[in-house]
């Protein structure tokens, strides 16, 4: 009698031990937190619209273009009006655009960020800095032509 | 003294499993508890960062800020610095018109730091439009700040990246 109820704790225990378990592994699933997944942002995207008409450095017939504009004429493979690749006027200016507005670091909120910028396709412009962090935020936007940028911030 | 024996063991089993099912239920519920109160969190930043915008949004389209039809197609969160320039001036006629705490713009793509005057615009790289010093939460948001330049014999639209900062009283 004594050797029956033993063994049935022991199953019990099991029983236990193996619910246990499956939670612990349900949670590190649940908990695990894909860098690709991120929260919208309407900051990220206010940055990249107001980003697209900011009037860049490179000239057509004497009118500056817009960064909007400089992403077509990147595309046509076209020169600036000075001689300079437009597409590299397009990475120079992503850049600055990106630092002036995104200040990374541990003393700021923002610990990092991926931008991107394709165009049927072909990838224009690829920026990354600082960390990437479980807590991401950011937007994609698609416009006429195949035009794709997008901008994740890592907090 | 055996049926003794074997309530025992009986009772001991249910003890067993009254605790077993308890840690069972106090874990699960703090799971269900921590997976509310981070979406809560989520929620609340979500709500925090869309007021922002929206209230960035409304300022930046009234008509004493908006770029309107200047600047060829309208756009929506482009700001006329030249308007700006003028708004400040004339600032005492709309101090309570926003009902907000203080607005301030920055020019992001600016390397300079100095507050914009007759002297120094559009050469400089914050508007302090209302309410310097007074206390309250800043709410901003990323617009466009265009202006008229001139180059040689050219006159062209330049536009630039910027911060619309709004200072709502935190009452």
């Amino acid at each position: 009698m004594n050797k029956k109820a033993q063994s049935e704790m022991v199953g019990f225990g099991i029983i236990v031990i193996i619910i246990a378990v499956l939670i612990l592994i349900f949670l590190s699933f649940s908990l695990k937190e894909n860098p690709n997944d991120f929260t919208e942002s309407s900051k990220t995207n206010s940055f990249i619209q107001a980003s697209l008409q900011f009037t860049t450095t490179c000239e057509k017939n004497g009118n500056r273009l817009s960064y909007l504009d400089l992403i077509q004429f990147c595309v046509q493979k076209n020169l600036c009006e000075d001689g300079q690749n437009s597409c590299e006027v397009l990475n120079l200016t992503s850049a600055n655009l990106m630092n002036s507005a995104w200040r990374i670091g541990e003393d700021y909120p923002v610990k990092g960020y991926d931008y991107w910028l394709k165009y049927g396709g072909n990838e224009l412009v690829n920026l990354s800095e600082g960390n990437r962090t479980g807590n991401s935020k950011g937007s994609k936007q698609v416009f006429s032509g195949n035009l794709e940028i997008s901008l994740i911030a890592y907090y | 003294m055996v049926g003794r024996k074997k309530a025992q063991v009986k009772i001991q089993q249910m003890a067993f499993m009254i605790i077993g099912l308890t840690l069972f239920f106090v874990l699960v519920g703090l799971f269900v508890l921590s997976f509310g109160l981070s979406g809560l969190q989520e929620s609340k930043d979500a709500l925090d960062e869309e007021r922002a915008t929206l209230l960035v949004g409304k300022l930046s389209d009234a008509p004493e800020f908006s770029c309107g039809g200047a600047y060829g197609t309208r756009k929506s969160n482009c700001i006329d610095m030249d308007k700006i320039f003028i708004l400040k001036e004339n600032i005492e006629n709309y101090k309570n018109f926003w009902e907000v705490e203080g607005i301030t713009i920055l020019v992001l793509s600016s390397n300079s730091t100095l507050e914009c005057n007759s002297n120094n615009y559009p050469e400089c790289g914050r508007f302090i439009v209302l309410g310097d010093g007074k206390s309250g939460i800043d709410k901003s948001d990323f617009v466009s700040l265009c202006r008229k330049e001139k180059s040689e014999n050219l006159i062209y639209d330049k536009c630039e990246l910027g911060k619309l900062i709004v200072r709502i009283s935190n009452e």
